[in-house]
């Protein structure tokens, strides 16, 4: 007798070692060493595995025992900014009606890597007028600077969008580095009155998870402002205590000892008077339903305001500048647990016009405080703490500033930037590595320069 | 660390806490952190930015001072405690640490609460601290101060008692030094080294949690030096597993959690080989592959590939306890690393294919030594299998066959003893065809085995891949015909669908 052996079912059934090498089927197979039936799904036939081929280029010097994979953020963050626009776009312009930045046409710009060369124009992102960060505080032209206009949370910058004075809601947007659109509208203030529209925000920060702004709610005497918090999760927008005394508008904003503090600048007589001292308030978010006044500032610091506030190495600083006066001058004040405010740094006094400091960061594990010499076209100087003691570690002489410095700080740098301010036609934007050698990068960035719309985020 | 395109990260340790090479890293996952145990000296935690930071703080150490000082509006008597806190770039409070010793009582009248002597974390992690409260003569603490940084020794400030947080302080607790990790009902559950027969839980939603009261004995209590082997965290069920038990947890918070026994002589030999896909586990024990899903416990290497687990001839079995394996979520397979027999490098590994029930393999790999297999996404959330390597290298599939640059994949199929169902009788087994997909290049080897069932191998035939069918020579006289193909070229694909053999009963001698 005869008979053929057809197996085209070869290995359909896998591997068996528990059968007798009489007992197995002809679709069993003793061993498939790299071998396995096609992969996609195919009734195909008996193939060798697919290769291995190395994932990265670079060996990481030792073994691998395990691992497990996580979304991660690009490391390489990115840093953003706002430009463009003819105009500048102003929060105050004393008497006149407040500009609405119409003829503006910011746009987000991007840059290459942090730790690489930034470039110019690099990326626009958004082409749309967006922005308004611009604010002034005094009557002198010269005291323009910017508030911290912007502030990241979650890989996501909420920054004051533009808006139509008197005629709309202030807004807050929120752009991913894709996508820019609205977040949130500012009410009305109940204590000016249903048919006004707030005016502005001055400032945004985050912390404790949240955002914090301020508002200018109402730009002639009596002047009125608010803090509110915002859920960036939800988008639920929270006032914080009542509208602020009148003419103490609620500026600068930090987070410190479990509170939030806020400065005010006193404009009894104007929107840019300053005349009167500022205070700093403070309240627990969620727990005070009230501000507490902190500090009023006093005597030699008379007409002054904290424009700027951080907490650093577990205590509070406040950057304060003053109207020109014969008495007064800006200081850089700290504040301890127990509540007392006492000098840091002494500014310079200068007759000839106002003086002070207008920005913080903190950089390296240092504290980090621009200042604006007194003068119509001055320079400005760039100052330094490590906790024990101050140094100066960078003056820029050149006759130019109408504007404070805005200091900026990321993952591997530090910036200071002087934005395009009236006489200013050129942006001035300063970057150090180590915060003693900066390095003039202005050629790179896009022109007009709107300061206080810095952000980095990981793109 | 990796990034999506295979660029390394340097990911920098924290503050005293250092890696071991030579333990396996093990991994959970919760609030977009990866908690890694076991191969660092503490649990840590790594951000979606890469930042790694310990999972929980240690407390302060030191006893805190309070006093009345000043004037001020307080009056009563407070207890204070002190916690270290960490707070991540949006000021989130991500991590705090067990409360630090409580003060002595202090009674004040119309001053300020003043505390001092208030420790400073060694970590630089460590972001701040908190400081809790009691209401006059109570013993309830409350959220009083937080300071930021880690210089402050002294807080003081006369806050009324109708001020303080409206809610108590939280419960806290510091973790283990865990080997094991698995996150199941919100919680992290670990076992640390030095309490090797109990489980840890964490407090719902804060891995860094962890009350000392949140433990359970895993039973036998002593019975053994490797304590529990292995965790299963279930969508309905957390599996613990011993050297020769199984339990289970059951129940949803911690008023209720119990340790049940499911299994005797069951257990875990190797938390690496624990998989679990579409809430099916899959791992290894002592004698085979098991699989718990909806229909309970099963072993699925038996009856097929048992004696690749239960006797010495396929894989060295003292060295299970150190196999791996990873899911390919795509193929829906499971694949297990092994060492060969006599060995003890792990250089093997088997699969089983999740949709048809068949295992394949043993399978190798000439290009470098597997130490590690795990699954990632890419940067376009495409899963990708990784095999790591001792050279430092994680290798990805291809579908060039190819390892490597230019390794040859040695592929080998063995096939049964064909008899012809008789297999008393000698045959003569004539000219042999085979059916293969045309390839490009390339040559298939064929080794025929013609005789008792310890025939030796024949001369081997070659069959050219690029032709689909081919008719080779005559296999020759025997009662049995077994054959092996084998292939070893870079870059070349086999494919064979089928061969056909016709034969000649000779009669019986």
């Amino acid at each position: 007798m005869g008979g053929q052996i057809n197996n085209y079912s070869l290995g359909r059934a896998g591997v068996n070692v528990d059968k007798s090498a009489v007992h197995l089927n002809d679709d069993e197979l003793t061993s498939a060493q790299n071998a396995t039936r096609d992969p996609h799904g195919h009734d195909g036939g008996l193939v060798n595995r697919k290769g291995l081929t190395k994932f990265n280029a670079t060996g990481l010097g030792a073994s691998i025992n395990g691992g497990t994979g996580i979304n991660l953020v690009n490391r390489n963050s990115t840093l953003i900014g706002l430009a463009g626009g003819a105009v500048e776009t102003l929060l105050f312009s004393g008497a006149t009606a407040l500009g609405n930045g119409a003829a503006d046409t910011p746009a987000w710009f991007q840059t290459t890597n942090q730790g690489g060369t930034v470039t110019q124009p690099a990326t626009t992102l958004i082409a749309n007028p967006r922005g308004r960060f611009v604010t002034r505080m005094g009557t002198n032209t010269e005291n323009y600077f910017a508030g911290r206009l912007c502030a990241v949370w979650n890989n996501r910058v909420y920054y004051v969008g533009q808006h139509t004075e008197d005629s709309e809601e202030p807004v807050i947007r929120v752009f991913d580095g894709v996508d820019d659109y609205e977040f949130v509208r500012i009410p009305y203030n109940p204590d000016v009155g249903a048919s006004t529209f707030a005016n502005c925000v001055s400032n945004v920060i985050t912390a404790n998870g949240k955002i914090y702004f301020t508002t200018l709610d109402k730009d002639d005497s009596p002047m009125k402002g608010r803090v509110f918090q915002l859920d960036p999760k939800t988008g639920v927008l929270t006032p914080l205590g009542a509208t602020f005394p009148d003419d103490q508008l609620p500026y600068a904003l930090a987070w410190a000892y479990g509170q939030l503090f806020v400065s005010t600048v006193t404009c009894a007589t104007g929107i840019h008077a300053y005349d009167a001292a500022g205070r700093v308030y403070r309240i627990r978010p969620g727990i005070d339903s009230a501000f507490t006044l902190d500090t009023t500032w006093t005597d030699e610091t008379q007409s002054h305001c904290a424009v700027d506030m951080i907490s650093y190495g577990g205590r509070l600083y406040a950057a304060l500048n003053a109207e020109a006066s014969a008495v007064a001058d800006g200081d850089i004040y700290v504040r301890d647990s127990a509540g007392a405010w006492t000098e840091s740094l002494d500014g310079s006094f200068n007759a000839a016009g106002y003086a002070g400091f207008w920005s913080l960061a903190i950089f390296g594990g240092n504290l980090y405080a621009s200042q604006k010499t007194a003068g119509v076209s001055s320079a400005f100087t760039l100052h330094k703490f490590d906790g024990s003691t101050w140094s100066t570690v960078y003056t820029h002489g050149s006759t130019f500033a109408t504007a404070a410095p805005y200091l900026f700080a990321t993952q591997g740098y530090i910036y200071a930037v002087v934005p395009n301010i009236f006489s200013v036609s050129t942006p001035v934007v300063l970057r150090s590595a180590d915060g003693t050698t900066w390095t003039d990068i202005s050629a790179n960035f896009p022109s007009p320069l709107i300061c206080g719309g810095f952000a980095a985020l990981y793109l | 660390m990796l990034d999506v395109s295979g660029n390394s990260v340097t990911v920098t340790m924290p503050t005293a806490i250092t890696i071991d090479g030579a333990k396996k890293p093990r991994f959970a996952v919760m609030n977009q952190l990866a908690i890694m145990v076991n191969s660092c000296s503490r649990p840590i935690t790594i951000d979606q930015y890469g930042i790694a930071r310990p999972l929980t703080p240690r407390p302060p150490r030191l006893v805190p001072s309070l006093s009345g000082t000043g004037s001020g509006t307080l009056s009563g008597t407070y207890l204070v405690a002190q916690t270290f806190i960490i707070k991540d770039a949006d000021g989130n409070v991500i991590a705090e640490s067990d409360y630090g010793p409580t003060s002595a009582s202090a009674t004040i009248t119309t001053q300020q609460l003043l505390v001092s002597g208030l420790d400073k974390s060694p970590e630089s992690s460590v972001t701040g601290s908190r400081l809790y409260r009691t209401a006059t003569g109570g013993a309830t603490f409350f959220l009083w101060a937080e300071l930021d940084g880690r210089t402050q020794t002294t807080y003081q400030d006369d806050l009324s008692d109708a001020s303080l947080a409206l809610t108590a302080a939280p419960t806290l607790g510091s973790p283990r030094d865990f080997y094991l990790i698995a996150e199941w009902r919100e919680r992290l559950w670990g076992v640390g080294r030095a309490n090797i027969d109990h489980i840890m839980f964490s407090e719902p939603a804060l891995p860094y949690s962890w009350p000392s009261s949140n433990e359970r004995l895993v039973p036998r209590l002593g019975e053994d030096n490797r304590g529990i082997t292995g965790l299963i965290p279930r969508k309905e069920a957390l599996g613990i597993g011993r050297q020769n038990i199984f339990y289970t947890v059951t129940g949803n918070d911690a008023n209720n959690f119990r340790v049940v026994k499911h299994a005797q002589a069951l257990g875990i030999e190797s938390q690496e080989t624990v998989q679990i896909h579409r809430d099916v586990a899959y791992w290894l024990w002592k004698d085979g592959i098991y699989e718990w899903g909806p229909n309970g416990i099963n072993c699925i290497s038996d009856g097929k590939v048992r004696s690749w687990f239960s006797t010495d001839t396929y894989f060295n079995r003292d060295v299970f306890k150190n196999a791996y394996a990873r899911i390919d979520p795509v193929l829906n397979r499971y694949q297990v690393f092994l060492a060969a027999a006599g060995g003890t490098t792990i250089n093997r590994w088997v699969e089983y294919d999740i949709n048809t029930g068949t295992w394949w393999g043993p399978h190798k790999t000439d290009d470098f030594t597997p130490t590690a297999a795990f699954t990632a996404q890419d940067g376009d959330d495409v899963w990708i299998p990784l095999i790591g390597s001792s050279g430092g290298f994680l290798y990805i599939e291809q579908d060039t066959r190819t390892d490597g640059t230019s390794t040859a994949i040695s592929f080998s199929v063995a096939t049964k003893f064909h008899d012809g169902e008789t297999p008393d009788i000698e045959k003569y087994f004539g000219q042999m065809s085979i059916h293969s997909k045309i390839q490009a290049a390339g040559t298939l080897t064929i080794t025929p085995k013609v005789g008792g069932l310890d025939a030796s191998a024949g001369s081997a035939i070659s069959h050219s891949m690029t032709l689909g069918r081919e008719r080779l020579r005559r296999l020759g006289t025997g009662r049995y015909l077994q054959l092996t193909f084998t292939h070893a070229t870079a870059g070349q694909k086999v494919e064979l669908y089928g061969y056909e053999v016709p034969y000649h009963e000779l009669g019986r001698r």
